[in-house]
């Protein structure tokens, strides 16, 4: 399984509120990938998305350490997001004066030949398959859920006043409801986990006919947030793709 | 914050109030002495430069407005990352929390609030200013209940941001337009859509379109039809809901056309006379408002055109029906007593007051125009006014950079207004005079001093004009004041330039790098010291002694550069650890490996032990840091995550109580 991952913080902001993990089984094999994006201001647009990355990344390493692990993949996601949202909501209330802060996640779990996908907010989950790719997460977004109600098309949704509108983050509230979706695993498959700063940059068709080149992940990937930052990368970038 | 003093003007008194893109701080203001309102951008704002200016741009804009019923904008600044908009300290409370204690406003109320709200409205839209965000949250009411709408201009700054941000769930989605939720192009019907969903929220004490999520509400404003407000309120007159109805319609081109017009409607329903069948295609309504448009419109050049039309209209008017006429002289009266409630709006109506006032039988005074008396000297203007028999109040006097003194600076009305003189006068004329440049004097002990303060303090205390300029001297260090023109200790007015003589420090002369490949530390200090240069950084860092020979140099051997510039030298055996997951993740760092720290069963630990883990990375031997913890025995093993880079060798170091325990190797290669 070959995979890259990428994160800038685009031309114009000076932070990188975007985080992201790979994380990989004892044979080297990747297992896990998150990918967030932070909001909440500028002390603090950065604590959400990496607490998110770290306590999930520690929930299921911990996990598949235990022996006799029964539960399935979805409730192994659902119990270390759910701890995380606890930690960061417990972190904002002690330690920054009930300052909402929050988190939007992607992240993806490889489990017995499926993938299993959870996801909150407006990053996204591509699945490129016969040369086909497809958003199979729902933005989670003011525009995101205009564009599905069919009140917006998607270059509509992308000059919107509200595009940076999320509807749902995870440590935002107490508890959060998480979208999950799963997809068999077959050869071939890539699998791109990305932030908005790339998504509000470039088509799904670019990424398509990109991420379907022969060339390596890596220089695909650098390839993209060069041009994402042509467009005037204003936000930050982050993009972990995956070829089965 | 509060306690802070922004550019040494602006003292923080207390938060007044929290929004989504800034809080707001009651002030006092150091100069003038009096209450201000600070409102202070929120840090998530402050980098985005696009933002920012955009933010500036709109405020200075909006700053231009001056109205009775608009929150007066005084100052827009910026200190180090605080960005700030000074405005009019408002003791009161937003219309939100006035309809959240009294409930349904009574309609009469609620139609004198919604007449105040667009008189604003009316001054900004011709300034081509469009509010995008009115709503009872940015309407404040004043002890005396005087609304006054505040932050024009500043929805649209924020739509040019990219912060994520969690969608505002009880805000302004209730208040947008159908246009609005779309993202579409919006423009002073938007405006007037959400003054009639304010007014809604009067009328009724709820909002029209309500649902869980904010996504949903945005949808109803799309699709759905309100609820008459009469449903819930039963003595609103028809006329009312009517009035709301029409400005809520979902195309703009079914909306009133502007501000003017609603307010027309709005008279009306008060007078007690219902809207026949939609004021549309009301013969009286389009007449007078075509009237106030070409008015409006037409500006102060035509307006000698304009009264030869005005004159034929009327010819026109006398051939209709008479009660037609009644109707229209008694609407036109009310309009004009309203007007001058509101302030503001009156002199839209004040060419009709000149064609009209005549036939009522009260007052035979014609109204006079008030001339410009800005660049007149105050008392030329005061004669002027006397002459006329025009009331005015106490002329203010103010600094003035530039203006001399005793000249007048701005007037109110502004000219071209006419009002009413002697005894049946209602607004009185307002000069603002110039008292010439204030003075202050350029300090003497300055010289040395550091140039950014020196600037900081010209510019913000004294309010003058510092201008740089740079010079070589083998006296003063750079980067600080060899002398201002004027010289230290003149006197000046403020507002005035000063040039500030900062120092490059002593002339360098140009050398070219020595190639220093190959030498040893001792050998290349000799050639750099030599040509009066400085050592740089030595890489690697952190070493002790530098017993190899140099591989690479940074500048690069042959670059002309300036004396005292520092060379960056490379040593040998140079190795380049990749850092963990701090900063920027690059590509490929920050994969991570999870492993399992032991006990060692042979080795002699009591209850808790102090486990410390580092790790390398590649062929260095330089242990990084990983993680530090006091274990309980029964929490092994544990579990730590170690960051790895694909294609360098990664080994797990691990230490209990301070002794070394043991080395597992965790990643050799993808």
């Amino acid at each position: 399984m070959e995979y890259a991952a990428i994160s800038d913080k685009g031309i114009i902001r000076e932070q990188n509120e975007d985080f992201w993990n790979i994380i990989l089984d004892e044979n080297g094999q990747p297992q896990a990938f998150i990918v967030a994006d932070g909001m909440g201001g500028h002390q603090a647009g950065d604590i959400a998305s990496k607490m998110a990355v770290e306590l999930i990344s520690n929930g299921i390493c911990s996990y598949f350490k235990k022996e006799n692990a029964k539960d399935t993949t979805e409730q192994v996601f659902k119990d270390a997001i759910n701890q995380a949202n606890d930690g960061i909501f417990q972190y904002a209330l002690k330690n920054l004066d009930g300052n909402n802060i929050g988190t939007t996640l992607t992240a993806g779990l490889l489990n017995k030949g499926r993938l299993t996908i959870a996801h909150i907010g407006d990053s996204r989950f591509y699945l490129i398959r016969n040369a086909n790719i497809e958003k199979l997460t729902k933005d989670h977004s003011f525009v995101g859920e205009l564009v599905d109600k069919g009140i917006l098309d998607v270059e509509e949704a992308k000059v919107h006043p509200r595009r940076n509108q999320i509807t749902r983050a995870l440590g935002y509230e107490k508890e959060v409801q998480i979208d999950f979706y799963s997809v068999d695993v077959y050869s071939d498959d890539i699998y791109l986990f990305c932030t908005d700063g790339l998504t509000m940059k470039l088509t799904s068709d670019e990424l398509l006919s990109m991420l379907i080149q022969d060339k390596d992940l890596d220089s695909i990937l650098r390839d993209m947030v060069a041009l994402a930052n042509e467009r005037g990368g204003e936000d930050n970038i982050t993009a972990i793709a995956v070829k089965v | 914050m509060t306690g802070k003093v922004l550019n040494n003007r602006y003292e923080l008194v207390e938060l007044a109030g929290s929004g989504g893109m800034a809080d707001v701080y009651k002030a006092r203001c150091r100069v003038l002495k009096r209450w201000v309102a600070v409102k202070i951008l929120k840090d998530e704002f402050v980098n985005d430069e696009e933002f920012l200016e955009r933010f500036e741009r709109e405020a200075y804009a909006a700053g231009s407005l001056n109205h009775p019923n608009i929150v007066s904008i005084y100052d827009v600044g910026r200190e180090d990352n605080i960005h700030y908009i000074v405005m009019e300290y408002v003791d009161g409370i937003t219309l939100k929390d006035y309809i959240r204690r009294n409930g349904a406003i009574p309609w009469e109320e609620a139609a004198e609030i919604a007449i105040s709200i667009l008189s604003a409205l009316h001054k900004a839209h011709r300034h081509n200013i469009v509010h995008r965000d009115i709503k009872p949250q940015n309407i404040l009411m004043t002890s005396d209940n005087v609304p006054k709408v505040a932050d024009f201009g500043i929805a649209r700054a924020t739509s040019t941001s990219t912060i994520t941000m969690k969608v505002d769930t009880v805000g302004s989605v209730h208040y947008s337009s159908p246009e609005q939720a779309r993202g579409g192009y919006t423009d002073a019907q938007s405006d007037i859509y959400s003054v009639g969903v304010t007014l809604y929220e009067m009328l009724t004490g709820r909002v029209p379109f309500d649902a869980d999520t904010p996504v949903s509400v945005a949808l109803k404003h799309i699709e759905e039809e309100a609820p008459i407000p009469s449903d819930y309120v039963a003595d609103i007159p028809k006329a009312m809901d009517d009035i709301v109805l029409r400005a809520m319609k979902k195309a703009k081109t079914e909306r009133y056309d502007s501000a003017l017009q609603m307010i027309a409607d709005l008279d009306r329903a008060k007078m007690g006379k219902e809207m026949s069948n939609g004021s549309v295609n009301d013969p009286f309504a389009t007449k007078v408002i075509g009237d106030l448009e070409d008015e409006t419109l037409a500006g102060k050049s035509s307006r000698n055109k304009n009264k030869r039309k005005n004159d034929k209209r009327k010819a026109k008017k006398s051939d209709k029906p008479k009660s037609k006429k009644k109707g229209f002289l008694i609407a036109t009266v009310y309009i004009l007593l309203i007007g001058v409630i509101v302030g503001g709006i009156w002199f839209a109506y004040d060419k009709i007051v000149k064609d009209l006032i005549g036939a009522i039988s009260a007052p035979k005074t014609e109204p006079v125009e008030v001339i410009s008396y800005i660049g007149k000297h105050i008392d030329e203007a005061i004669e002027d006014l006397k002459e006329k028999n025009l009331p005015y109040l106490e002329p203010v006097y103010e600094y003035h950079d530039t203006v001399e003194k005793d000249i007048v600076i701005s007037q109110k009305p502004t000219a071209g207004i006419s009002i009413m003189p002697g005894s049946v006068a209602i607004t009185k004329v307002e000069l603002i005079v110039s008292n010439g440049p204030q003075m202050v004097t350029i300090p003497e002990d300055m010289k040395f001093a550091d140039y950014l303060e020196v600037e900081l303090y010209l510019r913000d205390d004294l309010r003058l004009k510092p201008k740089e300029v740079a010079e070589y001297s083998d006296e003063v260090a750079e980067g600080r004041v060899i002398r201002t023109q004027p010289a230290m200790g003149s006197d000046v007015s403020v507002g005035s330039e000063v040039i500030i003589y900062r120092s490059l420090g002593p002339k360098l002369m140009d050398v070219v790098v020595p190639d220093l490949s190959n030498d040893t530390m001792d050998e290349a200090k000799h050639k750099l010291l030599s040509e009066n240069l400085s050592i740089g950084k030595i890489f690697p860092e952190d070493r002790e002694g530098y017993k190899g020979r140099i591989i690479d140099q940074e500048p690069k051997a042959g670059t002309t550069v300036k004396e005292l510039t520092a060379v960056n030298l490379y040593f040998g055996d140079e190795q380049s650890p990749t850092g963990g997951d701090g900063g920027v993740p690059g590509i490929n760092q920050s994969v991570r490996v999870t492993r399992s720290i032991y006990l060692p069963v042979q080795g002699n630990f009591g209850n808790k032990v102090e486990v410390e883990a580092y790790y390398t990375t590649g062929d260095t031997t330089e242990e990084i840091f990983l993680t530090r913890i006091e274990l309980e025995r029964t929490k092994f093993p544990y579990d730590v995550l170690v960051p790895v880079t694909p294609g360098a060798k990664t080994t797990l170091i691990v230490y209990m109580d301070g002794q070394f325990q043991y080395t597992e190797e965790v990643f050799s290669e993808r």
